[in-house]
């Protein structure tokens, strides 16, 4: 194979903040379907997550755009690609779908909790008491009539709400698969193949936060619900690697002239991170381990241990998808003629620590909003009182809040 | 705080109309914001802020026009010797710089050019993506050792103070 690389391609232009990107916005776009599978279709068993997946959704969405702002350096110009978009440019595609998207996410909570809010504000005094009346924007009618109308207006904000996670996901997928310069990157699957891993990701990322919320509560999680995680979790993760097999088996099968380095850029560039994280770890594995976790013959315990086990590999073969996506189609010189290297870098711009710091992010911001707006629905076990803590600690009085 | 009992609120209590209030506020604040922000003159001859145009036509201008007719006019016989050598396709400001203050002013304004590596590196130097039957190419450092290029190399003509050509 002759190494020529073009001398603009030496360097690797979008680092790990580029790799986040699509993998926040997945992990959103996953977490709102898991809540939508409740609100829209009715999958009671997962109610004891309705809540949570929403706000985990949120929290999540208000660090989605932070890794391309900071990739960016300038934040400010990034409304300039807003104020003047361009039908021509899919990229100021984001930022709108992205505020589409945010404002339905913040509307659908509000109907959801504000029932809550409106409670909280009425038994709680000073700072908080405040708070939660500005939280409550003033609409105070919590009569049968207007709490029906809130559950219409979710009913009709999470039907929005699923398209429009499925565009989130689906334009980040748009973005890559539409470059045709690039053999590994341009396929009209592309979106469906990022929306199916994103579905994936946050799937397997709400079983680790609720095993993670439910250890902090000192509470046994619900098995029917993890068991319907599990499910949908392997049906999803089926049906997204099928589709990745297939894009690379076609492009396999076809040996157009780009194929020779497509396969050397999986077999000698990135195998580590393709065959042995993406493929073995975050698919092979967990398609095995997740039926086991679903037989009634072992005990609920190693069911558990089995789903939560396969969520945490899922949950980094997608972040590994969406590196040798991002990073591996740019190790393809457009020369087809050899490879760029990528460094890796730890604490300078795009570096694994700073890196970590965003991913930690979303987690922090839902440890705080979790306080404020406490979404722990109780599946068997029904609402704990200790849960209704405000961020001040004032104990309020529980609600019997079962419904939406 | 009436809870629970307000069947009759009015309108403007209503959760859809306060989310919907609140909604337009937002879509409000990104119209001023919008508004403030896209310069007056954008689109007015297509997708860029008109202004640019005019703006760049009253700069003053520091290059001389392209190809080097003007510089011929005075530096006759060195433009005479680069056009036989290989650096013939050069435009002069290539190397000595912007001289539109020069050709206005002669003998005030004397541009100097450093001959060194840093200079005839930005062409000669060896990189992945630059093979050597394209452009003659080398490790700067290595080849001349801190020397200036000028030392052996005549720019004009590259290969005259080491005895001509050399392959």
């Amino acid at each position: 194979m002759p190494f020529y690389v073009f001398p603009n391609e030496i360097e690797v232009n979008w680092g790990l903040f580029i790799v986040l990107y699509p993998y926040i916005t997945g992990l959103v776009a996953g977490a709102f379907i898991v809540s939508s599978l409740y609100h829209v279709f009715g999958k009671s068993e997962l109610k004891p997550l309705s809540r949570l997946s929403l706000i985990t959704a949120l929290a999540f969405l208000f660090v989605a755009p932070m890794p391309l702002l900071a990739h960016l350096g300038q934040l400010f110009r990034a409304f300039n690609i807003m104020f003047t978009p361009h039908l021509t440019s899919a990229m100021a595609g984001f930022g709108f779908i992205y505020s589409f998207y945010l404002i339905l996410c913040l509307l659908e909570t509000w109907f959801i909790y504000r029932e809550d809010i409106v409670h909280y504000a009425s038994t709680s005094k000073g700072f908080t008491k405040v708070f939660y009346n500005i939280l409550s924007l003033g609409a105070k009618d919590i009569s049968p009539t207007a709490l029906n109308t809130d559950h219409k207006v979710v009913s009709i904000l999470a039907a929005i709400g699923i398209p429009s996670a499925c565009f989130l996901h689906g334009y980040v997928g748009f973005i890559f698969g539409s470059i045709k310069a690039n053999p590994w990157w341009s396929t009209p699957l592309m979106p469906v193949i990022f929306l199916l891993s994103a579905i994936v990701s946050g799937i397997a990322l709400l079983i680790l936060i609720y095993r993670v919320s439910s250890w902090l509560r000192r509470q046994e999680m619900d098995l029917p619900c993890l068991m319907s995680l599990n499910r949908y979790l392997w049906v999803f993760l089926l049906l997204a690697s099928v589709l990745e097999l297939l894009e690379v088996l076609h492009m396999g099968y076809e040996s157009k002239e780009e194929w020779d380095m497509v396969r050397g850029l999986l077999t000698n560039e990135i195998p580590v991170t393709y065959l042995g994280v993406q493929m073995g770890f975050g698919v092979l594995i967990p398609l095995v381990l997740l039926p086991f976790g679903r037989w009634r013959r072992l005990s609920a315990g190693i069911r558990q241990l089995l789903t939560i086990i396969s969520g945490a590999l899922v949950l980094i073969g997608v972040l590994a998808m969406r590196f040798n996506v991002v990073i591996g189609g740019q190790l393809i010189s457009k020369s087809l003629a050899g490879y760029a290297q990528f460094h890796w870098r730890l604490f300078s711009n795009e570096g694994i620590i700073p890196s970590l710091f965003i991913l930690s992010l979303p987690l922090l911001i839902l440890s705080a909003m979790v306080r404020v707006l406490p979404p722990w629905m109780g599946g068997a076990e029904g609402p704990k009182k200790d849960s209704m803590v405000t961020p001040f600690n004032i104990k309020l009085q529980p609600k019997a809040s079962g419904n939406k | 705080m009436q809870e629970g009992i307000d069947q009759k609120s009015r309108f403007s209590q209503h959760a859809v109309f306060r989310a919907g209030v609140t909604v337009l506020f937002i879509l409000l604040v990104f119209a001023i914001f919008r508004y403030m922000s896209v310069p007056k003159s954008f689109g007015q001859y297509g997708y860029y802020r008109g202004d640019n145009v005019t703006e760049w036509v009253s700069m003053d201008l520091s290059y001389a026009p392209p190809g080097n007719t003007v510089c011929s006019k005075c530096h006759e016989q060195v433009a005479q010797a680069t056009s036989q050598a290989e650096h013939n396709k050069l435009n002069c400001q290539s190397c000595h710089g912007p001289l539109m203050a020069h050709v206005r002013k002669p003998a005030e304004s004397h541009p100097a050019v450093a001959g060194n590596a840093e200079l005839c590196g930005t062409c000669h130097r060896e990189l992945v993506g630059r093979t050597k039957e394209q452009i003659a190419s080398v490790k700067v450092g290595e080849h001349s050792g801190g020397l200036d290029c000028t030392r052996c190399h005549d720019p004009h003509q590259p290969w005259s103070k080491i005895g001509g050509r050399q392959w």
